[in-house]
């Protein structure tokens, strides 16, 4: 059942067994997970149904590092919340992203990617993306008759891609929700504070606002923060009312660690020296029976070992060029292909390559309150420092070199860069994922992260959280499947914890 | 575009001395096939389109590569040459046809094997960008 908060009665007090903030991919999915079950649920969302500016206003922030995007823009506040409008491509984590690596301060999953695979398995469903095999690249050059390039696999690998259509959450599943009788949803409704209880070691209630400034007070048995990589700090170092530094923040760490996937679109521009080429395997979406997919390039495994990188993940994508000097096709007859002129620059004999590039975790990259900004409920906004490593800027120098060599090898062309023009700076084309991550990560022990492996914030009793925010690391593959998969684990969690 | 290099007479007798006293009738025979030291550089650089290019960005090679400066066209030729296991001094004609298919995968085998170089933003292999210089070079000479 869905209720606009902006009738309810001021100072309501809701009960339920159940409480989840927030209504985007993890909420919702979680919330489906109970329905008809035994257990009250109430799911609080921010916005309406549709989008609405000044509700989308209360993301504003500011960004004090790097700049990611405007933070009123690359997320949502309506019912759904960022599966709005995300891009649907999905691909499980790879095992080696759980991995402890030791030239990766700060890396290292509490869980492994198996702890995973059934959960992946069921987000395929939910996310309405078929049964794509991901390890399985023959089968999709079988059904798309097209060919992977022949990569040395020493050094990069093709792999495959399933595409949502992308689903959008809050309209495929307004439905199921509205019937389900022991699910409450609760629109146009703004957590301010989650309160701690005084003596105990859990939460006591939520302090909530509807849109147009009726106060309530929602009481439950367990509560899930799944706000999105950025609001889920922000709400944890508001709430305060015992614990001056914020919930789960006895270590300092609630904030730290933001990051985001690094892009360079293009990174590299491939300049054929056979303009008759057929990548397109590597670019656009294959309709195939019953699902859709894509293939990307990425680093062999054994590599990034070996030289101690970051993975990363490669589309390829008709660009302009940004080459001045279209020099690649002086070696078209090396190549063995002599035929028009190759050195025009021209959009068939050349092609971009995007760059999806994991980041170097940094506690110093960071979300914190305003001193300054407040929101129209007088809550601080937040101020967003992303911060780049170093490191960063050589995997991306490696991932677009490797790429270079291999299409060099393979005699197919030529690459350029701006990052071989200057290894030390990044290219002025460089952009955010709008991937929030890091900033309650998972971890073993409260020194080294906000929630434990089972999503349940370090000392607090009965507060979990969902989303990417839990994220230590996050690998070149996009966030959401991952949070879907996170998600319903999560809810086999608190189930089978219910008593 | 013309060279002028070939074997001189000193190092003409030399070589006869050389292939007589090594008996062998086939060498002899291939020695009068022998090629002219502007015909090999003629083919190496023949491997390159686009002549105007392919020099500005042996220039551009040469002016960030002082090591490669020391030397004249000669002696580039010689380098490259050595990568195929071939010298200017001794190559045949026979050599000098299979030599083009040996730098192709010369030049392969550097992308493989990481011998590259980063020119203006290009990844390109080493022994590419040396033809390069040897374009600028022997255009210059």
């Amino acid at each position: 059942m869905f209720i606009d908060s902006r009738e309810l009665e001021k100072n309501q007090l809701l009960q339920a067994d159940l409480c989840i903030i927030g209504a985007g991919a993890a909420g919702i999915t979680i919330a489906r997970e109970f329905i008809g079950t035994s257990k009250k649920v109430i799911l609080l969302e921010s916005g309406g149904f549709e989008f609405n500016q000044d509700i989308q206003d209360l993301n504003r922030g500011k960004n004090t590092g790097h700049h990611s995007f405007d933070l009123h823009v690359n997320r949502l506040r309506f019912f759904g919340g960022t599966t709005n409008h995300w891009a649907g491509h999905c691909r499980p984590l790879e095992a080696i992203d759980f991995e402890k690596k030791p030239w990766v301060p700060y890396s290292g999953w509490p869980i492994n990617r198996s702890d995973l695979n059934e959960y992946y398995f069921k987000a395929q469903t939910i996310l309405e993306l078929g049964e794509p095999d991901y390890g399985d690249l023959g089968a999709f050059e079988k059904a798309t008759n097209l060919k992977a390039l022949e990569l040395d696999n020493k050094r990069l690998q093709s792999v495959v891609y399933g595409q949502s259509p992308p689903t959008r959450f809050g309209k495929v599943y307004r439905q199921e929700l509205e019937n389900a009788a022991n699910i409450d949803i609760y629109l146009y409704a703004n957590v301010l504070t989650i309160n701690a209880h005084p003596s105990l070691s859990g939460i006591k209630d939520l302090s909530v606002t509807s849109f147009t400034g009726q106060p309530f007070t929602v009481q439950a048995n367990k509560y899930i923060l799944a706000t999105g990589g950025i609001e889920n700090p922000r709400l944890l170092l508001l709430s305060n009312n015992v614990y001056p530094q914020g919930l789960g923040n006895q270590n300092d760490l609630v904030g730290r660690f933001f990051m985001d996937h690094l892009l360079l679109r293009p990174g590299l521009d491939l300049s054929f020296t056979h303009p008759g080429l057929n990548l397109r395997l590597y670019h656009g979406i294959h309709q195939l029976e019953g699902r859709k997919q894509f293939a990307v390039m990425t680093i062999a495994q054994n590599l990034l070992r070996a030289e101690k990188l970051a993975n990363f993940r490669a589309h390829l994508y008709r660009t302009r060029p940004r080459y001045q000097l279209p020099i690649g096709g002086v070696f078209s007859d090396i190549d063995d292909f002599a035929g028009e002129n190759p050195l025009k620059p021209a959009r068939n004999n050349s092609i971009g390559v995007h760059l999806v590039l994991d980041p170097t975790p940094n506690p110093e990259s960071r979300i914190t309150l305003s001193q300054t900004d407040v929101d129209r409920f007088n809550q601080p906004r937040v101020n967003v420092k992303w911060l780049i490593d170093n490191t960063d800027l050589n995997n991306a120098y490696r991932a677009m070199e490797l790429i270079a060599l291999e299409f060099g090898r393979l005699g197919l062309g030529r690459g350029y860069s701006d990052l071989f023009k200057d290894q030390h700076h990044w290219p002025n084309n460089l952009e955010a994922g709008k991937h929030h991550c890091g900033t309650t990560r998972m971890a073993d022990t409260p020194q080294l992260g906000v929630v434990d492996a089972d999503c349940k914030v370090f000392g607090v009793d009965n507060l979990y959280i969902a989303g990417s925010s839990v994220f230590p690391t996050i690998g070149y593959a996009n966030p959401t499947f991952t949070i879907v998969a996170l998600a319903l684990r999560l809810s086999d969690h608190i189930k089978s914890n219910f008593v | 575009m013309k060279f002028h290099f070939s074997t001189t007479r000193r190092q003409l007798s030399k070589k006869i001395l050389v292939l007589f006293s090594s008996g062998s009738v086939l060498s002899a025979c291939d020695f009068f096939t022998k090629t002219t030291t502007d015909e090999v550089i003629k083919t190496l650089t023949g491997l390159l389109r686009h002549d105007q290019m392919a020099i500005k960005l042996g220039q551009i090679y040469l002016k960030t590569n002082p090591q490669l400066q020391l030397l004249d066209a000669i002696q580039l030729a010689n380098r490259i040459l050595q990568k195929v296991d071939l010298s200017l001094e001794t190559i045949s004609a026979t050599e000098l046809t299979s030599m083009t298919e040996s730098l192709k995968r010369r030049i392969h085998d550097d992308f493989s094997n990481d011998s590259v170089v980063t020119i203006e933003g290009w990844l390109l292999s080493q022994t590419e960008t040396e033809l390069c210089a040897l374009y600028f070079l022997s255009s210059n000479a």
